[in-house]
């Protein structure tokens, strides 16, 4: 059905001329056209006999079972209608008319459920940090020192502590009256190395006559390294200690605490002049008295438990002497790069960004690499077992959608 | 053939409504409903006049059958989907705005169900086998003629068929069609002269042997 050049015009405009989708001048000009050129003419009787024949294919008559179902469908809308207004007609559409203000203020409800929800879990997390870090050295609460009695103790600390000699063997430093502070720092520290902060760390608690009571080192290979430590230092020597430690790099956060334990030392010492007494008395008892063996036995029972406990609040006496003598550092030291929000000026922020943005890169393609080459093949296998089916399936939905 | 009506004439361009400015005139009641426009009889019906749906569903009862009966091959199927497109009328009658012209927004809505039913009988066919199709009664007249429409029709690309049955037996112009199938104008007249094209020489290449087959009409189709 091409048509030569020289036509003024296309067999798809001889097309629309048929359908009238041509414009009036444009309509005139194919009907001058036609009258002169037999070519033309035939072209478009040709699309007229097409469409003629198409229209030979006439459906049969609409059966009448359509107007029954449809006239039921009508009285039921009439009905829905029935008291609703003029707006809200028909039942489904009326219904249909709110779900979306039904989904839009259910969704709003959810999500400022689920913003209440993260910021009571947040809140709450936080209160507890808080709470465990007030109370990070003791079991259980305890009263606050006063001023008075801390500062006393730094007072009395600070004489024996400072220089660079090497120090002498701590010795008791609780006094008959004074007060009984436990003391606990918390510093971190943000070093150039912190490979090089180990050796360091061993000579100043060498130096000081202190102990790490725990240490542990990580050198992750995708994230910066650290070093954690809970030292033990004599409490003369705390305050040279720290400032040699301070010396480990920049200072990123320092808090120091005590704890007045006079009290409790106070009633332990009490409890156990008790129980020594009580002690001495049951042994007087078994050595001057007489009795059936299962006095005898009675009395070495109770002596027994009675030891026990002396025992027991011994050690908890020492324990709680050693928490005085023996102040409790938490020491943490990071690298330089490492993530100080706020004290790091911008410029270092930039680029520890960089740096971990980099590391995040090449941890992500070397983690999908890994990936694959661990569960490629299975992956594989898989598409291979899954994928045949499914292809074929797709085939056959294909071919029958074109029939149906 | 008495009692079979030719679609074109059901739904012919007199039937039409002159412009859009026409349409948009109050419906009046007191006005027969066969004077007013499809756009005015569907506002009407909106506000709940039950006689302006009824006289829509008269102008258009046949032609919706006639379009779901060339794509389809199950005539009840055909029923089935008039009735569905006629109910989602009704229940979108609430919502209606007269944004294009009724036969556009109605062959909008009758083409969805069109594809809606075609996907879902396309998934059980894929799992459950295809239906024995209906043939149309032998006593019926048109059987061969529909046959070999039917067939030829098959043959062409899926978009170019929709466009050519809704131009030859639905009688929309380029620009509806356009609209419809969301495709440009220019599309729709490229792809069209192809369709008939394509359907001429499949036309011509049955001709001969349509005598052949006349003999035995009451065959599946």
């Amino acid at each position: 059905m091409s048509i030569a050049t020289t036509h003024p015009f296309t067999a798809e405009e001889l097309m629309a001329f048929c359908d009238d989708e041509l414009s009036t001048e444009e309509t005139q000009a194919v009907d001058t056209h036609l009258a002169e050129c037999r070519e033309c003419a035939d072209k478009v009787r040709q699309f007229r006999e097409t469409s003629q024949s198409l229209r030979e294919w006439s459906a049969p008559p609409a059966p009448k079972r359509i107007e029954d179902a449809v006239e039921e469908q009508l009285q039921a809308a009439d009905q829905g209608r029935g008291g609703r207004g003029s707006k809200a007609r028909f039942g489904r559409a009326g219904k249909r008319r709110w779900k979306p203000w039904v989904f839009g203020g259910a969704s709003a409800v959810a999500a400022v459920l689920l913003i209440a929800v993260i910021g009571i879990s947040v809140e709450s997390r936080r209160r507890e940090l808080a709470f465990v870090a007030t109370n990070s050295d003791a079991e259980s609460p305890r009263p606050a020192p006063t001023a008075e009695m801390v500062s006393n103790q730094l007072s009395a600390s600070s004489r024996g502590g400072g220089g660079g000699a090497p120090l002498p063997a701590p010795e008791a430093t609780t006094a008959p009256n004074a007060p009984l502070i436990a003391r606990s720092v918390t510093l971190v520290v943000v070093a150039k190395d912190v490979a090089a902060a180990r050796p360091t760390l061993d000579a100043i608690l060498a130096k000081y006559h202190g102990y790490a009571s725990e240490m542990d080192v990580n050198t992750p290979a995708d994230d910066a390294p650290s070093l954690k430590a809970s030292l033990r230092i004599p409490v003369a020597n705390l305050d040279a200690a720290m400032r040699e430690l301070r010396g480990l790099g920049r200072v990123a956060s320092e808090s120091e605490s005590g704890e007045d334990v006079t009290q409790q030392h106070a009633d332990l010492d009490q409890r156990l002049k008790t129980a020594r007494d009580t002690e001495d008395r049951l042994r007087t008892i078994l050595q001057q008295r007489t009795g059936s063996v299962s006095d005898v036995l009675q009395v070495e029972e109770e002596i027994a438990r009675v030891r026990g406990d002396i025992e027991s609040m011994e050690a908890e006496q020492t324990n709680l002497e050693h928490r005085v003598d023996f102040a409790s550092i938490d020491l943490s030291v990071t690298v330089d790069y490492g993530p100080t929000p706020g004290a790091a000026p911008l410029s270092v922020r930039v680029r520890n960004a960089f740096v971990a943005g980099y590391r995040n890169a090449v941890g992500t393609v070397v983690g999908i690499f890994l990936f694959l080459v661990a569960y490629g093949l299975t992956i594989l296998i898989w598409i291979a077992i899954l994928g045949v089916p499914v292809y074929l399936l797709r085939r056959r939905y294909r071919r029958v959608r074109a029939k149906v | 053939m008495d009692n079979v009506l030719p679609a074109v004439s059901l739904n012919s361009r007199a039937a039409r409504p002159n412009s859009m400015d026409q349409s948009r005139t109050e419906f009046d009641a007191a006005k027969p409903a066969a004077e007013s426009s499809d756009e005015q009889l569907m506002i009407a019906f909106s506000r709940g006049s039950n006689d302006a749906f009824t006289e829509l569903f008269t102008r258009y009862k046949q032609p919706l059958f006639g379009f779901f009966w060339r794509r389809v091959t199950d005539r009840a199927q055909a029923e089935e989907l008039t009735q569905e497109t006629f109910v989602a009328v009704i229940r979108a009658a609430p919502r209606y705005e007269q944004s294009a012209q009724f036969r556009t927004y109605l062959y909008a809505i009758a083409l969805k169900i069109l594809r809606a039913y075609r996907r879902k009988a396309a998934f059980r066919a894929t799992f459950m086998g295809l239906a024995s199709e209906h043939a149309e009664p032998a006593a019926e007249s048109g059987v061969v003629t529909q046959f070999f429409m039917r067939a030829a029709i098959r043959k062409l690309e899926d978009m170019d068929r929709e466009i050519l049955l809704l131009r030859e037996f639905e009688q929309l112009d380029y620009a509806e069609i356009a609209e419809l199938l969301k495709l440009p104008v220019n599309t729709v007249r490229s792809r069209l002269f192809r369709a008939r094209t394509a359907l001429r020489e499949l036309l011509s290449e049955n001709a001969p042997s349509r005598s052949r087959k006349t003999s035995r009409p009451e065959e599946d189709i």
